[in-house]
């Protein structure tokens, strides 16, 4: 008769079909451990009063499936197996070593097991399958994973375009922006709009200029004249709009005269 | 559940990134910003002559050259041809652009063609040996860029 289910110390029970473990009071949160160390585990519990020996592991989880492994992987499957049920919160002391014979179950040990009349003695179904099998599975879906990474990728990207789309507005003034300075209107020529930069320079000064030169106001109806006293060149930049700094790129045209004597 | 290292990622996520768009950010505008391409009507004007030029600024990541093309007016009547093409590096410093000739140019003026320019035009774009040019360029909308040498604004330059 197989064995369908043990109880250990009243606190863990386990299925030896679904080589899954749970706490006696929950069911629902159950955690499977690897093919190779569950039937390590229930060969030691169908000889709960022998040693088991390393051969008889052997054959008993691997060789009778047509697996051959080394000797080795008996005592690794024993180790993790003592370090799972450690966690389960089982003794330490629950699989004694036999020095050089085998296993055995302290009998120290509180089991209770439950048999299947029904079933054959056969192990569990797709064996050479599951062998690969991490020891703690936790059936982690690989779709969480992948979303999991499609979500940092996405927030990553999204980061960089707000961080350098951020620092290239601010910092995109490193050709500095040209501060107008205070314009005060002279009287029109034609239709042309006339102005010259606010300073201690008379009014005259200009008109002279305008005057001297035979300005005429022909296809650029925007003039801006600047003077730095008590320097007497003077600049006039005589264009086809207003100077706005919010106007679109290629809205203003403007002629540049440089006059070196000035008013003279 | 969040982890430990899920909250790792998830940090250096935020900061990795966030670094190199700003560093990225920052090297585009070295590039990008300090380049200008404009053209511009220029007149000088000295007593009774009057120098016309068509000026194209090209600069870009520290290089650069300008052409000047036009003539020289006396009583509206053409007394000589300019043309003039001058190559340059540029760099920027305290918010104005240092012009050096470049040492592996040909200059191909002699000064005696262009003693009529010098009282209109600046030494450097005349004389293979002259020292470095200051020159302050303001942004005054977008492809609008104002030359002045202080403290008079002389020229604007309008983007081709």
């Amino acid at each position: 008769m197989a064995i369908m289910k043990a109880i250990f110390e009243n606190a863990v029970i386990y299925e030896p079909a679904t080589h899954s473990f749970y706490k006696i009071e929950n069911e629902e949160d159950r955690t499977t451990i690897a093919i190779p160390a569950s039937l390590c585990l229930l060969s030691l519990l169908e000889h709960r009063d022998k040693i088991v020996s390393h051969d008889m592991l052997l054959e008993y989880v691997w060789e009778s499936r047509g697996m051959r492994v080394s000797p080795n992987t008996v005592y690794q499957n024993i180790s993790l197996l003592r370090k799972f049920l450690a966690d389960q919160g089982l003794s330490t002391e629950f699989i004694k070593t036999a020095p050089k014979r085998g296993f055995f179950i302290s009998k120290n040990i509180n089991i209770n097991l439950f048999y299947d009349e029904t079933s054959s003695n056969d192990k569990s179904k797709n064996l050479s399958q599951e062998l690969n099998k991490p020891i703690y599975s936790k059936n982690k879906s690989s779709h969480k994973n992948i979303i999991y990474y499609i979500i940092i990728s996405c927030i990553s990207i999204i980061v960089f375009c707000f961080s350098y789309m951020k620092t290239f507005t601010v910092s995109s003034s490193s050709i500095p922006k040209y501060t107008i300075p205070k314009y005060q209107e002279l009287e029109r020529l034609d239709n042309c709009r006339i102005f010259r930069n606010a300073s201690l320079r008379d009014d005259s000064f200009f008109y002279r200029i305008i005057k001297n030169y035979k300005l005429e106001c022909k296809n650029e109806k925007w003039w801006y004249f600047n003077n730095a006293p008590p320097d007497h060149e003077v600049s006039l930049f005589r264009c086809s709009d207003k100077f706005d700094i919010n106007a679109k790129a290629g809205s203003l045209s403007c002629v540049s005269d440089f006059y070196i004597d000035g008013d003279k | 559940m969040i982890t430990p290292g899920k909250c790792k990622v998830f940090a250096l996520a935020l900061i990795f990134p966030a670094l190199i768009g700003f560093l990225s950010a920052k090297f585009m505008n070295k590039i990008e910003e300090k380049s200008i391409s404009c053209t511009s009507d220029y007149i000088s004007h000295l007593g009774k002559e009057v120098l016309r030029l068509s000026i194209n600024y090209n600069m870009n990541a520290g290089h650069g050259f300008v052409t000047m093309n036009g003539g020289l007016y006396e009583n509206d009547i053409k007394k000589n041809d300019v043309n003039l093409v001058q190559s340059f590096t540029y760099t920027y410093e305290n918010e104005n652009f240092i012009f050096k000739h470049n040492k592996n140019d040909v200059f191909e003026l002699n000064d005696s063609d262009v003693d009529f320019l010098r009282p209109h035009l600046f030494d450097f774009f005349i004389k293979k040996d002259s020292g470095p040019h200051r020159e302050t360029i303001s942004k005054l909308m977008p492809g609008v860029w104002i030359f002045t040498i202080s403290p008079t604004p002389y020229l604007i330059c309008t983007s081709i």
